[in-house]
């Protein structure tokens, strides 16, 4: 059975009980309710019995077709199909067709239909980080617009979802919505809470010293054990380990994301302890490490050769019986911060959404099914439930607090959220400057260059292509 | 003796050489049956397992591998089909028939084949999209003649150019047509050749991924892009991978089976020119 199949599987049983957890505490609250409107002589409404929140509306009128392009899989793909059905149960006259395509290539298409100004597409759903791209060639459309006409499920969404995950422009509370990003992730800080006991260690790392410690500790080459894996692949995976790293240090990408700034600053002490830090984990490292992205740590992780990952984006597949062959062993936290006095718990985030094209034909029945698939509880917890059940991870704190019992990395994501930073400044040339920083991470860690060099080259390379760019007029 | 001697060494090499390169194939085939777990074993484990068939059944029923098989056969088999029906008197036009610049056209065909795919898939689709041809199995059956006919054309003119003149002629002088010609005459002799050049198309358009990625959404979409969904976002599907790639080699072994004594001649009789 696949890793996929039974997680699928094991999340329908969970949420089958969840559902009848539910059930029963909305049976107690039917009593109550009942009660209640005995005793003041109301009518028999019996409100709370209702799976419908405020949000829930139908509307057989609207009619159209909505084309949704999205990668394939868990997280993106899945989550959408879940919730259709009661799409389809509230716009009976609009038809969503779900176009799933390959993770690894759904980006270029994607580019290629917006760039050529593509109807065939009303909506795409990815990776938020990459939507700057699309903004620039203005494949977005405005979404301020449709939001202000459902405040309350406006000041719901905004309320329930952090702000850092948004995506507006300019990218600060009071932008422009271009977006929704209903799915969240962060770095979180994978342990093995067995070995940690075992080595008599019971408290979680809270600094990067700390950290080295338990990486120490566990460290057992001999019995193929290894005390420290990350996503270190050369590029971008490299340059987000270090960026999370630096941020915890209290370090920046740029000295200002604004008109006069834009001037890089890896170069300087708290670029310097980051990559410091980094160096000495990778004594710890996985064999793998420097050629991991996330399938490569899940999978060490999961069968135990790699027992300490304190940087590495949330997933539910480790907590996977079939998956790993420790799922109640591998505890989740906030990623470590710097001991320096600018230190701080800032884990990088990210997120999935979906934006309406600007070429869509149908931009009405395309923010209902985005809105839909946001809504949470606030439109129907029946969307939440199918949300979650279809592997979902939703940005909604109310979602992550309501199924962190058997989403246990939940918990981890929920206490991250608050208090994260974006994995890329929300610019095009994001992951071009990602890739920039990642081959000086790799350059310092194979020896070819010393920390200074690679923050040196860090800063020239970056500037570069900001220069090339025209951010410094 | 000392022949057989040889013979015997060229055949342990051989024997060597065919086990280098069935073994990715057989880890292939071991991990679609193997559960998921002992996939993810840190220390590889080949054959102390229960076997499963849950990647098989997996990659028909989410990844919708069935309709992306027929998708393939259809669009594969029927663009194949005509490619070789063009080709072959289009090759031997270029071969026999003494056009003007007949060598310089070669090449121009072939040309058209060194087009980087990347840079014309956008024209493609907007094309497609305009026809309303996105998601079909005809922009695909159109792209791969596009591009297969013009390999097709110079591998068979290279076949062409082996067989001897002197029955065309003979041919010619007892009143045959063109036509007559090459299907009569031409097409039993160059038999090995046709079928290899088939066999070249036919591999090419079965393993194409960048036009079927573009050109489909997911009705049409074939098996190589199918097998890319198993990729998933925080891990990937080996065993649905592994399943899908067998199912992919399958058919692809078939004709090599059924054909190999035709691809035999035919490389023997391409290596000559």
């Amino acid at each position: 059975m696949s890793g996929w199949d039974d997680l699928y599987k094991r999340t329908m049983a969970e949420s089958k009980a969840m559902k009848e957890k539910i059930s029963r505490r909305q049976m107690m609250k039917i009593m109550a309710a009942t009660a209640t409107t005995a005793t003041v002589g109301m009518g028999s409404r019996i409100a709370s019995a209702d799976t419908k929140g405020p949000g829930w509306y139908t509307d057989d009128k609207m009619k159209g077709k909505v084309t949704m392009f999205v990668s394939a899989g868990q997280r993106w793909e899945l989550p959408a199909r879940g919730v259709l059905p009661l799409f389809n149960e509230r716009f009976p006259n609009i038809e969503v067709d779900i176009q799933a395509g390959p993770h690894g290539e759904m980006v270029t298409k994607s580019m290629m239909l917006a760039t050529s100004k593509s109807s065939a597409m009303d909506v795409l759903y990815t990776d938020f980080g990459q939507w700057p791209a699309f903004h620039a060639v203005n494949a977005m459309e405005d979404l301020e617009p449709f939001a202000s006409k459902d405040p309350g499920w406006y000041d719901d969404y905004n309320k329930d979802t952090p702000t850092g995950v948004q995506y507006r422009v300019p990218a600060n509370a009071d932008g422009t919505l271009y977006g929704l990003t209903g799915d969240g992730n962060a770095k979180l800080h994978f342990y093995r809470q067995d070995l940690m006991h075992a080595a008599g260690i019971h408290k979680v790392p809270e600094t990067w010293e700390e950290a080295l410690e338990v990486a120490e500790a566990l460290h057992n080459p001999d019995k193929d054990q290894y005390g420290f894996i990350t996503t270190a692949r050369r590029g971008g995976f490299a340059g987000w380990v270090f960026w999370g790293m630096l941020a915890s240090y209290g370090g920046e990408w740029f000295d200002k994301q604004a008109e006069g700034g834009w001037h890089p600053t890896f170069n300087n002490d708290k670029g310097y302890k980051a990559l410091e830090t980094l160096m000495k984990l990778m004594k710890f490292r996985h064999p793998v490490t420097l050629n991991a992205t996330d399938n490569e740590c899940n999978t060490a992780l999961a069968n135990g050769s790699a027992v300490y990952a304190p940087i590495q984006w949330g997933t539910a597949v480790l907590q996977n019986p079939e998956f790993s062959k420790f799922p109640n062993d591998i505890g989740t936290d906030l990623v470590p911060r710097g001991e320096t006095a600018e230190s701080a718990h800032r884990p990088l985030m990210g997120g999935l959404g979906q934006y309406v094209s600007a070429y869509s034909e149908n931009k009405e029945a395309a923010w209902e099914w985005i809105k839909h698939l946001n809504s949470g509880d606030y439109t129907d917890s029946r969307i939440s439930d199918a949300y979650i059940e279809h592997t979902g991870q939703p940005a909604r704190i109310s979602m992550l607090n309501k199924y962190e019992n058997i989403r246990p990395h939940f918990a981890g994501l929920k206490k991250s959220f608050p208090v994260a930073v974006s994995f890329v400044p929300l610019i095009p040339e994001a992951f071009t400057l990602s890739d920039i920083i990642g081959n000086e991470v790799t350059s310092v860690i194979t020896g070819e260059k010393s920390i200074d060099d690679a923050l040196k080259a860090m800063d020239k390379g970056v500037e570069g292509v900001m220069m090339d760019s025209g951010y410094y007029g | 003796m000392r022949s057989t001697m040889y013979s015997r060494m060229l055949f342990g090499l051989a024997i060597v050489l065919v086990f280098i390169w069935l073994v990715p194939v057989m880890w292939v085939v071991l991990t679609s049956v193997k559960p998921t777990n002992i996939i993810n074993s840190a220390v590889p484990i080949f054959f102390d397992f229960a076997p499963t068939l849950d990647h098989y059944v997996e990659v028909f029923e989410r990844f919708r591998f069935g309709r992306s098989m027929l998708n393939s056969f259809v669009t594969v088999g029927v663009s194949t089909l005509i490619v070789m029906i063009i080709a072959l008197p289009a090759a031997y036009a270029v071969a026999r028939m003494n056009l003007m610049h007949g060598d310089t056209w070669a090449l121009v065909i072939l040309s058209l084949r060194f087009m980087p795919g990347m840079v014309i898939v956008l024209p493609y689709f907007k094309i497609a999209t305009f026809l309303n041809l996105i998601d079909t199995q005809i922009v695909l059956i159109v792209v791969y003649v596009a591009f297969g006919l013009p390999f097709a054309v110079w591998i068979l003119r290279g076949f062409l150019l082996d067989l001897p003149k002197d029955i065309e002629e003979a041919g010619r002088l007892d009143g045959l047509s063109w036509i007559q010609i090459i299907f009569r005459l031409i097409m039993p002799m160059a038999a090995p050749g046709i079928a290899v050049t088939a066999i070249f198309t036919f591999v090419f358009s079965w393993n194409e991924f960048l036009f079927a990625l573009f050109l489909t959404l997911d009705k049409g979409s074939t098996m190589p892009v199918a097998l890319q969904k198993t990729i998933d976002l925080y891990n990937v599907l080996w065993g649905s991978l592994s399943a899908g790639a067998v199912l992919q080699l399958l058919p692809m072994i078939l004709v090599v089976f059924l054909l190999q004594k035709h691809i035999a001649r035919g490389l023997a009789l391409g290596a000559v020119k």
